[in-house]
């Protein structure tokens, strides 16, 4: 368990806002291996968000390096980091974000059909996801159609469905009751040792922390500690 | 890709009652302009048939210098040997007939009354299709036999003429001595142009030589082609093959220039009417994209996320304003098709119209009908429907994904 996924290298952000620059990030680093369900934890504003978005190829840093599977990603164009985040990251958000137009098992196939995966395969793969995940029934629903719990199972499956180096998920758990969250996380972590994949995920709830494999502790815009559980 | 289109499709279904609205107003727009430009050019096509039938012919030909004092009706201008040249034009390709004539200001006198008319002296045989021919209403067309005229009803009226009046004419020889001869009223015509009704004569060619004393001449030859398409083709064959003969050959394009002007006139103003009509219909496009646009940006920054480029962002827009556009097209050529087919074969009447407008022309309008016209239509509308989406579209690309992603 060395391998390394990503490695972020003294990043920086800054944000203009009205006439003021806001420093979110102040110069971060931080190295996740392949396999870790690591935590990103810290109060509103404190840069977790940011983070979580530059490691997402979602933005680019102000200064330092974001490398991704060996490749630096803070010179790549739009296009460049649509193909990157397509072909290798998923992405579950704290609104569960699914496209309302389509139903559950269109969904999770989006992805498949980006990267032109033939029929057969698209069709195993998300039905093995949605029979894991445990929201077959819904596969033919809308978003609007289903509970926010089923929806967040569905955006996962969405996330996984590719296979990809990593899962970002910003605040997974913040829009659900606790029951019902405390559920979604024992899914991305069962999700994490079974499939052996990697999950980066923020929360500001201790509960959701434990579970994590590292907590990373963010304060202002610098990493305050790092923690791997026992 | 199929999946964009459905995503497309899927979020013009969204929005049910403003995609309705643009694709009406698409719709009808379309059809409001296809009707109008099926109208015109169905229009302009009779009226140019009719003014060609009934005035110029496709092409007219004079001896050189005739045309500049064309007015004056001079006769000493006049073609000579006019059978050979004839002869020699009916050989032409594409020509259907020849008719040589000779026009003359002729003075009819009943005995009581005398008036001047334009006389015309024409080959019976060669306008047996043409438009006195057709129309005669009492009597008969010319049969060839000399000593017979026609006239027009009105003209008739006039006069307090009926057939088998005896008419004494008196003409201008071409020589400019004082010249009559008598004729019976043959035959009596309406042909609904006022021109022919109210003051033309028509005599057989001989009869009219006779009367001019122009034995083996005319003072014009009028060419009916198979096909108004050749008209230029053969106009210039004649001008090389008759170079010699000192002839003067215009074509009805020439001859009614003033006329075709206006009508390019009208045509460009219906055009930039139609542009406007077109320019509502688009700017409600744009409109109804931008605010599919704006409702939609945090799905945008989510298909981002999901790994959609920019390009295919710009895409998907663009292919929902392309479904948009090709409903409505199908529905404006759909409802001005169906309308136009209807007027091109039943035509749309209007009993007062040759009274306001005294120029050659039915009361009833055809529009012109062609598939090939409602695909021009068709791909119009589409082509307008992509192009009023480009900037929503660019909008929709341009956004960020971090931003878009916390849009409310």
């Amino acid at each position: 368990m060395s391998e390394v996924v990503v490695r972020v290298e003294n990043v920086t952000k800054e944000y203009a806002m009205g006439h003021t620059v806001v420093k979110a990030l102040r110069g971060v680093s931080l190295e996740i291996q392949r396999g870790e369900f690591l935590c990103i934890a810290g109060p509103s504003g404190s840069g977790k968000t940011t983070l979580l978005n530059l490691i997402g190829c979602l933005d680019k840093p102000t200064s330092g390096r974001v490398v991704l599977e060996g490749r630096d990603t803070s010179k790549l164009s739009a296009k460049e980091l649509a193909w990157v985040r397509r072909q290798r990251l998923g992405f579950v958000f704290q609104t569960f974000n699914l496209v309302p137009v389509l139903t559950a098992y269109e969904n999770v196939e989006l992805p498949l059909l980006l990267l032109g995966v033939g029929t057969v395969e698209r069709r195993r793969r998300v039905h093995e996801l949605l029979e894991a995940l445990g929201i077959r029934d819904f596969a033919h629903h809308r978003p609007d159609e289903m509970s926010g719990g089923q929806q967040q199972r569905v955006s996962i499956a969405r996330a996984l469905v590719t296979k990809p180096a990593l899962v970002l998920a910003d605040e997974p758990t913040a829009n659900l009751d606790s029951e019902t969250g405390k559920a979604i996380i024992e899914l991305m972590h069962d999700l994490n040792k079974k499939r052996d994949t990697t999950f980066v995920f923020s929360t500001h709830d201790p509960k959701v922390m434990e579970r994590a494999s590292r907590v990373v502790q963010i304060r202002d815009g610098l990493i305050s500690s790092s923690e791997t559980a026992m | 890709m199929w999946v964009f289109l459905k995503l497309a499709a899927r979020n013009l279904l969204r929005n049910k009652r403003r995609s309705a609205i643009t694709f009406v107003a698409i719709g009808l727009g379309l059809a409001l302009v296809l009707i109008f430009y099926g109208f015109i050019q169905g229009v302009d096509k009779q009226f140019t048939d009719d003014f060609i039938k009934a005035q110029t012919g496709h092409i007219q030909i004079h001896a050189q210098g005739y045309r500049e004092k064309a007015r004056l009706m001079p006769l000493d201008i006049a073609i000579q040997d006019f059978e050979t040249v004839t002869r020699r034009l009916k050989e032409l390709p594409g020509v259907r007939s020849v008719a040589p004539r000779i026009r003359f200001p002729v003075v009819v006198s009943t005995g009581s009354e005398s008036i001047g008319v334009l006389g015309l002296g024409i080959d019976p045989q060669a306008e047996r299709d043409g438009i006195v021919a057709t129309k005669i209403t009492q009597g008969k067309y010319l049969s060839g036999e000399r000593g017979y005229a026609l006239i027009g009803t009105k003209l008739a009226d006039d006069l307090g003429l009926k057939l088998g009046d005896l008419l004494t004419l008196m003409a201008t020889t071409a020589r400019g001595a004082l010249n009559a001869i008598d004729v019976e009223i043959g035959g009596i015509f309406t042909t609904g142009y006022s021109q022919y009704d109210d003051s033309i004569l028509i005599l057989s060619l001989a009869d009219a030589q006779r009367l001019l004393r122009m034995s083996g001449q005319v003072t014009e030859i009028i060419l009916m082609l198979d096909s108004t398409d050749q008209t230029e083709r053969v106009a210039r064959q004649i001008q090389q093959g008759f170079s010699e003969d000192g002839l003067e050959v215009q074509t009805w394009q020439e001859l009614g220039a003033a006329i075709f002007s206006l009508l390019e006139a009208r045509r460009q103003l219906m055009a930039i009417l139609s542009m406007v009509v077109i320019l509502i219909a688009a700017l409600g496009i744009v409109n109804t994209m931008l605010m599919s646009v704006f409702e939609r940006i945090r799905e945008i920054g989510t298909l981002m996320a999901l790994g959609m480029t920019p390009g295919e962002i710009r895409g998907l827009f663009l292919l929902e304003s392309a479904i948009l556009g090709a409903a409505g097209g199908l529905m404006g050529v759909g409802i001005g098709g169906a309308l136009l087919k209807y007027f091109s074969v039943v035509g749309l009447t209007i009993t007062q119209a040759s009274q306001f407008v005294n120029l050659p022309i039915g009361t009833t309008f055809y529009a012109e009908f062609s598939w090939g016209m409602l695909a021009m239509f068709f791909v119009f509308a589409e082509g307008v429907a992509v192009l009023a989406a480009l900037y929503p579209a660019y909008i929709a690309s341009k956004q960020e994904p971090v931003q878009a992603l916390r849009h409310a």
